[in-house]
């Protein structure tokens, strides 16, 4: 089991606890919550995460742009990403992965989905 | 316009159709008299009074549905706080119900790992004590088997000693034992009483579906006053009736269905599996699609104008493989990504 730090980003309280304690279960206990994008940046510049979930929906900056805003940046741009949200339209799906999501996860999901998209992320790396 | 205007408004309609009636009344008498072109003129005047005295019949009947519409319009947009203030509530009361559920279901959980805990505790005890008890009843079988038929009085006591020391060490054993089943039996019963905590706390979806009723309502009322006023001043006015635009961070389309969700999984799937091998060919940069927020409208492209700015035209294998809009699910996702 890689020892992964990971940025968990969702505006609702909710699901940032269901993300966690699926995470937990699936071995990766080092987990920090951000409640949306502008949070989330906030608290990568501290540093360490090698590992980012986020939501779509959230105010004050989205996950889209969030996500861009990683792939942006020389420091972060390497972290991996998967999107977990309820859009589910191709055309947002290709635009996750044009702004650079490694994978997508369309909620409500179950414990082992997530589990094997983050798999499949680590493993292509 | 307030009522006072409506009011100076009714006086002078009564004025002049008080002035209508008096020239009405005189007016045979005037063209009497006058010479045959002042005559002609006053009788083409003559024959505008019917349309006037429609003029003032049609403000007498506009008029009073100006006043209800200045009446009803405000408190119509009264309820739109009560209703903002309804859908608060109901993402509260979920929020502090699916915490709740989630408190108890990691409290039962952690209590079911610790009587799990226990009972093993138990069972690996009992195994030992059988396996000491049988080496006891070896060597009490050892010390009453007979040789030539005959049995020492020494053995038979010694025998009878084990025997009672077995049967102390069994009882408090047996003691140990029944007290941790019975505590671990009141701990699974206190975790059925977790169970109904959830189901308890589900009743939150009876509440909030009666708080989005409520809110469904005002909003329904709202809707059909709203449009009313729109499409009577559209066509007083001779134009397009008001459009509406909604803009928020969600999605309408979002639902908690898991069969759908792994459908659409399978299909986001693939689009990430073809994606990969696009990218693997392509030399340009990849295009973005600024912009989260969602917003509809109902109006023409000739009056409105949407915020986010139409796609680059970029050769796609992935354009060819299924209608941009159309929903994909969890595999379809998996094949695009790769």
């Amino acid at each position: 089991m890689p020892d992964l730090k990971i940025l968990a980003v969702d505006d609702s309280a909710t699901m940032r606890r269901i993300l966690k304690n699926t995470l937990s279960r699936a071995g990766y206990t080092d987990v920090v919550e951000a409640e949306d994008g502008v949070d989330a940046w906030s608290k990568l510049q501290s540093g360490g995460f090698n590992f980012i979930i986020t939501d779509w929906n959230m105010p004050n900056m989205s996950g889209l742009e969030f996500v861009n805003a990683v792939r942006e940046s020389e420091k972060f741009k390497q972290i991996p990403i998967i999107m977990v949200t309820t859009r589910s339209v191709k055309d947002d799906i290709v635009a996750a992965m044009k702004a650079g999501a490694n994978n997508y996860v369309v909620k409500p999901f179950t414990p082992n989905t997530l589990k094997e998209k983050i798999d499949k992320v680590l493993d292509s790396l | 316009m307030k009522k006072n205007d409506l009011q100076v408004i009714e006086l002078a309609l009564d004025q002049l159709r008080s002035h209508l009636l008096i020239f009405e009344t005189h007016f045979p008498e005037v063209v009497k008299g006058a010479r045959m072109r002042a005559k002609a003129h006053l009788t083409v005047f003559s024959e505008c009074f019917p349309a006037l005295r429609r003029m003032v019949n049609f403000a007498e009947i506009a008029i009073p549905a100006i006043e209800h519409m200045i009446e009803s319009v405000p408190r119509s947009f009264g309820d739109i706080p009560q209703a903002a203030s309804n859908l608060g509530k109901v993402t509260e009361a979920t929020e502090l119900a699916t915490t709740e559920i989630m408190d108890v279901v990691d409290g039962a959980t952690e209590r079911l790992s610790q009587q799990a805990h226990r009972i093993a505790e138990v069972m690996d005890a009992d195994l030992k004590g059988v396996r000491a008890h049988a080496e006891q009843l070896h060597r009490i079988s050892g010390l009453l088997s007979s040789t030539n038929g005959k049995v020492s009085a020494a053995s038979v006591k010694k025998a009878l000693k084990i025997l009672h020391q077995q049967q102390d060490v069994l009882d408090v054993q047996n003691g140990k034992a029944e007290s941790t089943y019975k505590e671990v039996v009141d701990s699974l019963e206190g975790i059925k009483d977790l169970m109904f905590q959830i189901m308890d706390a589900l009743q939150f979806q009876d509440i909030t579906a009666q708080q989005i009723e409520a809110t469904k309502a005002i909003l329904s009322k709202l809707d059909g006053e709203i449009r009313e006023l729109s499409e009577d001043f559209a066509r007083g006015a001779g134009g397009a009736p008001f459009c509406f635009h909604t803009e928020g961070v969600f999605d309408p389309e979002a639902a908690y269905d898991h069969q759908r969700a792994q459908q659409k999984q399978s299909e986001a799937d693939g689009l990430f599996e073809q994606g990969k091998s696009a990218a693997e060919t392509e030399e340009t940069a990849p295009e973005v699609i600024p912009s989260n927020s969602v917003k509809q409208t109902a109006c023409s492209p000739l009056t409105n104008q949407t915020a986010v700015p139409p796609p680059v035209e970029v050769a796609d294998p992935l354009d060819a493989s299924a209608e941009a809009s159309e929903e994909m699910g969890q595999d379809a996702i998996d094949a695009l990504f790769g």
